[in-house]
């Protein structure tokens, strides 16, 4: 028996996609390049912030659907 | 009387209102769930709308733009952008399992998972030590709108309106708070998006604003303005924090039921980002074009307010400001009085009193709480978003580890437990006192080490309470 309560599939990717997703940044926050007068560490958090609420409302709606399709 | 000022004073009345009608409205049920969650049946946008004005404090309208004003933007994204992470986070491994719990707060599951009263009282007190740093910082950003565009003196200002929002929490409670909550919530909304379109238009648009922005102030997007292990300690301890900060965790005790806590908090998070991208990449560069050479960088929207937008313009973004302010403060305000009446004292008051003399020690607690915090913030901080973060670093520190782990791991003991929460306190609060490391990093020592507390406390002494074991399947179940 697993010592831990079990997390849906598709929640532990998006648990792991977010946390990849974010370190991504982080190995490039010593880079000068720059976009637009912003350094490209700057950009990189733009994206974060603008994708994670969409790929966890995705999932959720998607949840919603399946379960309504359950019942 | 100026336009400003009436604005503002409308503003103030419309808050107290909503309180007064929140308090009848509560004194019809007998029950604490009225007074604590808003008897659980806050709908997922009104609920989404008040996660978002409880975490958009003065210190996201205010101390944001300071903060990017002062140390570039990419560091203030790096410190947002870990908030915006927190919520998937909150939303996928705690709203769910702490709805299904139906409790009050957050202190009342780890007291459940780790049945011991050292865990009541090391966590109320950390909440209240965090909460009232947190709330210092949030009287600073009304006291300097107030002092910035109504020309009335700091001190005045924090005073009238920490008084305003204590009256309408002691009398309200979470129903109050919520609907105050939503109405603060459009209106910053509103005046930061407005306030950005406006600019996007009458400056030549997005590019041309960072390009000019970047001639006149190279420093604006440039990383590497502090250590790399600052930038990574801010974002931590945001993506950290949201899953267990006490005045975010009640809205998701709030909600209808479980699957309308975790789309609130996701909707929740579209908002706040729109608002800080917004702030961070029209608002700010134009600021540092316009006014390059600020005193206090947390002014820099206020100057902005001041120099480019008429007097009614200037009344809306002052009551949006302290919408700000006051939608984060009440919020907690409310957390810091359930930590004392509810986990510090509550099974004591039960057996001894009546829910309505209850209400009336909330009631005196929040009074009591406000005032030390107003004294407080007569000598405020100089950088609002930094000093906050570092309070809300605590939380994380101590509270993230044992409540995951308490939610998810079957083997976390009870002295697992305690040893993760003294560990995660302990760590953080000697890095932030003392010259071993810089304050943003305390972090990255404090969750290591509560975790590696939390694996050897648990195998060292674990515990088997099938009565603990039967409830978590439920919550995970339902």
């Amino acid at each position: 028996m697993s010592n831990f309560h079990p997390l849906p599939l598709r929640q532990k990717i998006i648990i792991s996609a977010i946390i990849i997703l974010s370190t991504i940044p982080f190995l490039f926050i010593t880079t000068n390049y720059k976009f637009l007068g912003l350094a490209l560490f700057a950009w990189l958090l733009v994206m974060i912030m603008i994708l994670t609420p969409i790929i966890t409302i995705i999932e959720l709606v998607l949840e919603n659907r399946r379960d309504s399709d359950e019942h | 009387m100026n336009i400003e000022l009436i604005l503002v004073i409308a503003y103030l009345i419309i808050c107290i209102a909503i309180g007064i009608i929140a308090s009848v409205k509560a004194k019809k049920a007998e029950s604490s769930d009225d007074y604590w969650v808003a008897g659980r049946k806050i709908g997922t946008l009104v609920n989404a709308m008040a996660i978002m004005a409880a975490l958009a404090s003065g210190g996201s309208v205010i101390g944001v733009m300071g903060l990017a004003y002062g140390k570039g933007i990419p560091f203030t994204l790096a410190l947002f952008a870990g908030a915006v992470v927190g919520f998937p986070l909150a939303s996928i491994l705690v709203a769910k399992p702490l709805r299904n719990f139906g409790k009050i707060t957050i202190t009342d599951f780890l007291k459940f998972r780790y049945p011991t009263p050292f865990i009541r009282y090391i966590v109320a007190l950390i909440i209240l030590l965090s909460f009232s740093i947190y709330i210092v910082a949030q009287m600073k950003a009304a006291g300097i709108t107030a002092q910035v565009l109504l020309g009335i003196p700091y001190n005045q200002a924090v005073t009238i309106s920490a008084f305003v929002f204590i009256i309408y929490v002691s009398f309200g409670g979470m129903l109050a708070v919520t609907w105050t909550d939503v109405v603060q919530g459009f209106l910053m909304l509103f005046v930061i998006l407005a306030t950005t379109f406006y600019l996007l238009i009458n400056f030549g648009g997005f590019s041309t604003i960072l390009t000019q922005a970047n001639q006149a102030a190279p420093e604006l997007g440039a990383v590497m303005q502090w250590p790399v292990s600052n930038y990574i300690g801010f974002f931590i301890i945001w993506a950290t924090a949201i899953p267990v900060t006490p005045h975010i965790i009640m809205r998701v005790f709030t909600a209808k039921n479980p699957k309308s806590a975790q789309m609130s908090l996701n909707i929740a998070m579209v908002f706040y980002v729109l608002m800080i991208l917004g702030a961070v990449l029209v608002i700010v560069p134009i600021s540092k074009v316009l006014i390059p050479h600020l005193q206090d960088a947390d002014h820099v929207f206020l100057e902005l307010m001041k120099q480019e937008f008429s007097p009614a313009v200037r009344g809306m973004a002052i009551a949006a400001v302290m919408a700000a302010v006051m939608s984060t403060t009440d919020a907690l305000l409310l957390a810091c009085s359930s930590a004392i009446s509810h986990d510090l004292l509550g099974d004591y008051l039960q057996k001894k009193f009546s829910f309505k003399t209850i209400s009336r020690i909330n009631m005196a607690v929040v009074w009591i709480i406000g005032i030390i915090a107003l004294l407080l913030s007569y000598s405020p901080p100089k950088f609002i978003t930094t000093y906050y973060s570092l309070a809300i670093g605590l939380l994380s520190a101590a509270l993230f580890v044992p409540t995951i782990a308490g939610l998810w791991w079957k083997k976390a003991s009870t002295t697992g437990g305690v040893i993760a929460i003294t560990l995660g306190a302990v760590t953080y609060l000697t890095i932030w006192t003392t010259p071993l490391a810089t304050k943003q990093t305390a972090i990255l020592y404090a969750l290591p080490l509560s975790l590696l507390g939390m694996i050897i406390g648990s195998y060292w002494r674990p515990s088997h309470n099938a009565e603990i074991s039967q409830q978590l399947d439920r919550m995970h179940q339902i």
